[in-house]
């Protein structure tokens, strides 16, 4: 008896930190507005970056490890957000939607990334703008949840 | 002079005491997804760990012996292995997330991957452990640890609204898109972050390692009550500055570059210096006092010979524990482990096993036997069972919580 209870904490623990699949249209949006609300967070903090490095506040070390770091998360987001179906085919133009959106700032996050290792600080910020367009449609996705 | 000096320095040991990676990631996190709300908690852990760490210094100080030793006697050699190990096993992951922070605060200077540097930074902790003057190590990082206050003038060189910001604090709430449960999974986080063990049983074995004795049962007394008040100071300091900065951007916080960006908006590169220096000294002494708070539990409770100033030869098996738990967590920590998320996990494991060591210390402190005219006053019994109940609810509700909550989502 001991032994089983054991066993079941050990894989509530295990399993209840795994993330699932969708089986539902609510559990689909939930995910896309988490989804939305991790990247905004990771361009924010590229955004954040990209100012502080133009105005000379932030050593190119820093920069560049901060944006690698943003860009890895969004990246990572990515991933982990196309690896989940939709439960049903009325969701699939939201998930490419999704996918659209997440990608563009992705790419954006990839070209501050490789203009900080160029040293590149003082454009950061002008290529920090083309951001405004996915965080504007990922802003829109996480309303999503409530829609 | 020289008593103030003393005490001076005792209380920058209990700040840097205090002030760990897990407070660090915590801070910022929590600050970034809660702002103030959680304010309370570390005004709650404040109070306790000052509390706790009051009880096993004068337990030290009067009965010359150590917690482990005392609650092997006391408690029985089963219950005091249970305590241990689940103790041990706190310490050895808290090292760990240690390592990892120091490893994270170079690369935030040198942007060399933090892997690189958990060889380094072992080596570093054996070379200080093994070489390293007892009081110049417990100094060093605790003075070092005062450029951490660049988070604190970081509040005011932001500009915040204090009305607010009071607010905020006195009428905590749970922010909207967030649940009752996943904020209080972070109300427990920041109590694990804050009431660590480890600082009390690093400190209760310096107390019978120094050799202090009841006539120092003040200094004690002032050194917990200031170092812990500075210290919570701080982790409000951290809290208010990601508040400032990131909530309002919507930065979630996933790496520890995150935690100083506040500072670098406020300060710049100056302040990114002096909150880098702040975090090496800060971290490295928790690795540090982790790793020897390892040595000491098992020594303690198995009656080997130990100590700092006990050459290694002469307290071999107490030097083993130390060295195998080093390669032990270093080794751990170069599997590629998220080093934020094992910070948060051995925070969290943290509250599951303060029970464990909270209620020997409060049968032992209240054992005239053992404690003489010393024993327990009414003030002291009081939060010490007050805080029993809270330490027990909230170890049988940690993991619950956990599942709920999917680890914080």
């Amino acid at each position: 008896m001991k032994r089983l209870l054991l066993f079941g904490l050990t894989a509530a623990v295990v399993f209840g930190a795994c993330v699932g699949p969708s089986r539902t249209d609510r559990d689909y949006r939930r995910k896309v507005a988490n989804t939305a609300e991790a990247v905004i967070s990771a361009v924010e903090s590229a955004r954040l970056t990209a100012d502080l490095a133009t105005a000379g506040r932030a050593p190119a070390p820093y920069v560049a490890l901060r944006l690698s770091e943003s860009e890895e998360s969004a990246a990572a987001v990515e991933t982990g957000f196309a690896a989940v179906q939709p439960p049903n085919r009325e969701l699939d133009d939201l998930r490419t939607e999704t996918l659209d959106a997440v990608g563009a700032a992705t790419e954006v996050l990839a070209r501050l990334r490789i203009a900080a290792y160029r040293g590149e600080l003082h454009e950061l910020r002008e290529i920090a703008l083309e951001l405004e367009g996915p965080v504007g449609r990922l802003r829109d996705l996480t309303k999503v949840a409530t829609s | 002079m020289k008593q103030i000096l003393t005490i001076a320095l005792g209380v920058l040991t209990a700040i840097g005491g205090f002030m760990d990676i897990g407070d660090l990631v915590t801070d910022a996190l929590i600050g970034a997804r809660f702002g103030l709300a959680l304010v309370w908690v570390t005004v709650v852990a404040v109070i306790g760990i000052t509390a706790y760490s009051e009880m096993c210094g004068r337990v030290a100080a009067v009965t010359q012996r150590t917690v482990f030793d005392l609650v092997r006697e006391r408690l029985g050699p089963r219950v005091a292995l249970f305590n241990i190990v689940g103790s041990y096993m706190v310490n050895a992951l808290t090292l760990v997330a240690e390592l990892c922070g120091v490893a994270l605060a170079f690369e935030l200077a040198t942007n060399v991957n933090y892997m690189l540097w958990v060889p380094l930074v072992a080596v570093l902790a054996f070379l200080v452990v093994w070489r390293m003057p007892f009081e110049i190590m417990e100094r060093l990082y605790g003075v070092l640890g005062l450029a951490l206050f660049v988070f604190v003038v970081a509040v005011w060189q932001l500009g915040p609204d204090w009305g607010q910001m009071a607010h905020d604090v006195t009428h905590p709430t749970v922010p909207p898109g967030e649940g009752t449960p996943t904020y209080l999974f972070y109300a427990l986080v920041m109590l694990g972050a804050q009431m660590t063990p480890y600082e009390v049983f690093f400190f209760s074995s310096g107390v019978v390692e120094h050799g202090w004795d009841r006539d120092k049962v003040g200094q004690i007394r002032v050194n917990n009550v200031l170092g812990y008040v500075i210290g919570g100071v701080l982790a409000i300091g951290i809290q208010a500055t990601a508040y400032l900065v990131l909530q309002p951007r919507g930065i979630q916080v996933a790496h520890l570059s995150q935690t100083v960006l506040p500072v670098v908006t406020a300060f710049g590169q100056v302040g990114l210096a002096l909150v880098i220096v702040g975090i090496f000294a800060a971290v490295f002494g928790s690795v540090l006092e982790t790793l020897l708070a390892s040595g000491y539990t098992v020594a303690h409770h198995f009656g080997w010979r130990w100590g700092k100033f006990e050459r290694p030869v002469n307290a071999a098996r107490f030097s083993t524990v130390i060295l195998v738990t080093l390669l032990g967590a270093a080794g751990f920590a170069l599997t590629t482990i998220d080093p934020i998320k094992i910070t948060i996990y051995a925070v969290y494991l943290g509250v599951l096993t303060l029970p464990l060591t909270w209620l020997p210390i409060l049968v032992i402190a209240n054992d005239r036997r053992y404690m003489g005219a010393e024993v327990n006053g009414r003030l002291a019994n009081a939060v010490g069972v007050v805080y029993l109940v809270l330490v027990t609810v909230a170890a049988v509700a940690a993991l619950p919580l956990l599942i709920a909550t999917k680890g914080g989502l």
